[in-house]
């Protein structure tokens, strides 16, 4: 049954039938081979929200990185396609299975293997959460930087096929920074072990880095080797009121000025503040005085405690307040408070989840901030007024995310919404930005790629995926803008 | 009105403890402020407080027992909203429940205050009785665990809801008095004084500090004192002999079905 499929074509490969079940179930063990409708509809689904519906083939759970290649293979030969599949958090469709593909899960590679304090390093499995790899780190007197609200449930392996980013990019970098080695099956079960955990290895290409954002599409990863960052000494973090997203990155630049290390920079207005206060029951926003917009602001220490942390970001909040650039402010006095802060801004996506949010994700140069949202507000005025703008994000590395809620007892139309992203990925682009910061690209915004990359950088991509995915076996329908979907 | 409200530094309970040489070793702690005597500090803001007004009903002093220079808890209280602040100058794991006691009842005198708040309890020792013996000594009427607090300023007195087994009980105390909180005191509507409208809701929670309130806490007022000013004799009649971490527990396992779970659970959790 040989598959005439190329990448250049890709198609969908066909639907899963019961010898293909009983081949893979052959590999991985019958128990680890699910049809099961439940199993199809929840792994087949990730956490973004688009005109798609999940409708996964079959679901395979390998255990070892030689059932991978040989479940790789199998599908190969069978005609079958394949969604390397992590913890399903994305939220733009990557690890979404709508055409029959064969979900292959990294849910029972869980293993963190071995950390190496000298190397500051770790290496674990691919199905290894980031909250795992982050505790294991911690028993070394280490830390994993890449730090994000659904941390506890991301998998490793989707953090690298997506180059997560999070709340300490401004301070740490996002995944690409801290991947150090990946072992990864690509097409015909060849099995790459790129970059090999050291920090310093200039032989050429850094083929580990092609795979870092690329979706799933040149392979899965299957084990990773992670740098590891030393903690500060002590950290200081306060929520402040401000007039707009200007001020606050007003007061960005006081705190570059003043010298101070920030690992962090957060914005959230106030309908996500309320949000997350009404899905907890509560009433009281944390401040005195309620503003339009607020920051978080984490600053990293030196001092021997973090009552010197507090106190120098006290100083340089007090010299924005006379300087009018927030209204008002807060300070954790105690590590409890300070995760109290944390959750007001960590909990605004999940608040938001329950109204299905339009969702788009963008950076821009701080410089050209002010004028992007004032310019968003009136495409949403024009293209879907009834829709419920909500800004929150890392304000800190220019990367907002554009949260577009229904009416309560109502739908945004598709058609609507088209027309808006068209319009506000036209916007980003004009102004210099990206259409997506970090949640990448997987269906939601293929169609509009070719906005942020040249037709001789598509063409490459293409040539790159090709390389690696002969077959065009993973991922098809992903990121690419015209490979392939169902 | 006087209100004095005790407060006491504990190693951080989020984080774990270390040992070493059968006690535990305290370099390594971080500390913090005991959360119910945050809880009593909220409440002791909330009573002194006029929400909509100017005036303000209370002086609400911090006290605690602590090495001198290492009282930053008593700056954060004073961040949270306190008036001025007592530190008793001494290590406060060095002296038993009793002693404690007596200082608070000493400084109650100095201070000649109206109201002592204390939290239930110290996470770190989980010892529910200082503010009972504390009670005791200065013979005041004592309401524990109040879960609501509302003062009527005219007769002065305090209903105290306390949450006993079998419901709530609404205890009429006359001031002076002495009342220790309990975690449903922090609740938007717990608290009334009177004065601010009885329909404000508060936060949720103790309040965090402000901007404003840091910077004012490094200005305010602290008496350092030692026990001996206080008139106090140090004593420990319940020292710790030995202390170590629990037995670490065994690790879960994964099973990779449900027969296996069954057969687990008949014969190693032997449940079944």
């Amino acid at each position: 049954m040989r598959n005439e499929r190329s990448a250049e074509e890709g198609h969908p490969g066909r639907r899963p039938g019961s010898d293909d079940l009983e081949a893979l179930g052959a590999i991985v063990g019958p128990g680890a081979v699910s049809a099961d409708a439940g199993d199809l509809a929840a792994y087949g689904a990730d956490r973004a929200v688009g005109p798609w519906s999940a409708d996964a083939g079959a679901v395979v759970r390998p255990k070892t990185l030689d059932e991978v290649r040989a479940v790789v293979r199998c599908c190969e030969r069978r005609g079958l396609s394949i969604v390397p599949s992590g913890g399903r958090t994305g939220l733009v469709g990557g690890a979404v299975a709508s055409c029959g593909e064969v979900v292959v899960s990294l849910d029972r590679m869980r293993a963190v293997l071995d950390v190496d304090p000298l190397a500051r390093t770790v290496r674990c499995e691919a199905g290894a959460t980031v909250a795992a790899v982050d505790e294991a780190a911690r028993a070394h007197g280490l830390f994993y930087p890449v730090d994000f609200a659904a941390k506890g449930t991301a998998q490793v392996g989707g953090t690298i096929a997506t180059n997560a980013g999070g709340v300490r990019v401004v301070r740490y970098g996002p995944t690409r920074s801290w991947v150090r080695g990946l072992v990864l099956v690509t097409g015909g079960g060849r099995v790459l072990r790129l970059g090999r955990g050291l920090v310093k290895d200039n032989t050429g290409y850094a083929l580990e880095q092609l795979v870092v954002g690329a979706e799933g599409t040149l392979g899965i990863v299957v084990e990773a080797t992670l740098g590891l960052a030393v903690p500060p000494r002590a950290v200081a973090v306060g929520v402040v009121g401000a007039a707009s997203v200007e001020s606050l990155l007003a007061l960005y630049g006081r705190l570059s000025g003043a010298r101070c290390t920030v690992s962090a920079f957060e914005c959230f207005d106030d309908a996500c503040l309320d949000a997350v206060l009404r899905a907890r029951g509560e009433t009281r926003p944390p401040l005195q005085t309620t503003a339009p917009m607020y920051g978080l602001v984490e600053i990293e220490h030196d001092g021997e405690s973090d009552e010197a942390a507090v106190d120098a970001l006290t100083e340089v909040l007090c010299q924005a307040q006379e300087a009018g650039e927030i209204l008002d402010a807060t300070m954790a006095q105690t590590p409890a408070q300070a995760r109290a802060l944390w959750s007001l801004r960590e909990s605004v996506s999940e608040a938001l989840h329950p109204r299905r949010p339009h969702k788009a994700d963008v950076t821009l140069p701080q410089r050209a901030m002010g004028d992007f949202l004032a310019r968003a507000r009136a495409l949403v005025e024009r293209h879907v007024p009834e829709g419920e703008l909500r800004i929150f994000g890392h304000l800190g590395d220019g990367n907002l995310h554009v949260n577009l809620l229904p009416p309560r007892d109502g739908q945004l139309a598709a058609a609507a919404l088209a027309a808006f992203d068209e319009a506000l990925y036209g916007l980003v682009s004009d102004l210099g930005g990206s259409l997506s910061a970090e949640h990448g690209v997987g269906l939601l915004k293929r169609p509009y790629l070719s906005l942020r990359r040249t037709p001789e950088e598509l063409a490459l991509m293409r040539a790159i995926k090709a390389a690696f995915d002969p077959a065009g076996v993973f991922n098809p329908g992903k990121l690419l803008p015209d490979d392939g979907g169902c | 009105m006087k209100i004095l409200v005790t407060v006491k530094r504990i190693p951080d309970p989020d984080e774990p403890l270390k040992f070493s040489g059968g006690v535990l070793d305290t370099s390594a702690v971080k500390w913090v402020p005991n959360t119910f005597d945050e809880y009593a500090m909220e409440t002791a803001l909330r009573l002194a407080e006029h929400v909509g007004g100017s005036q303000r009903l209370a002086e609400v002093i911090v006290m605690s027992i602590c090495p001198a220079g290492q009282r930053q808890h008593v700056t954060q209280f004073l961040a949270m909203g306190g008036d001025r602040a007592v530190v008793v100058d001494h290590d406060d794991r060095a002296l038993d429940a009793q002693t404690v006691a007596e200082a608070i009842a000493a400084v109650w005198k100095r201070e000649s205050c109206d109201l002592l708040i204390a939290g239930k309890l110290a996470q770190d020792m989980e010892g529910n009785e200082v503010a009972q013996r504390a009670a005791a000594l200065l013979g005041l009427p004592q309401a524990t665990f109040a879960a609501t607090v509302a003062w009527d300023r005219e007769a002065g007195s305090l209903t105290v809801g306390r949450e006993v087994d079998d419901g709530v009980e609404s205890k009429k105390i006359p001031l002076p008095a002495v009342v220790s909180v309990d975690l449903r005191v922090v609740l938007p509507h717990s608290v009334k004084n009177g004065a601010t409208p009885d329909d404000h809701a508060y936060q949720e929670g103790p309040r965090l500090a402000s901007l404003r309130g840091i910077t004012m806490a490094k200005r305010k007022k602290v008496d350092v004192v030692s026990l001996a000013d206080l008139g106090v004799e140090a004593k420990n009649t319940s020292p710790i002999v030995h202390a170590e971490p629990p037995p670490p527990r065994p690790p879960g396992q994964i099973v990779e079905s449900v027969d296996e779970l069954v057969e687990k659970l008949a014969t190693e959790a032997k449940v079944l």
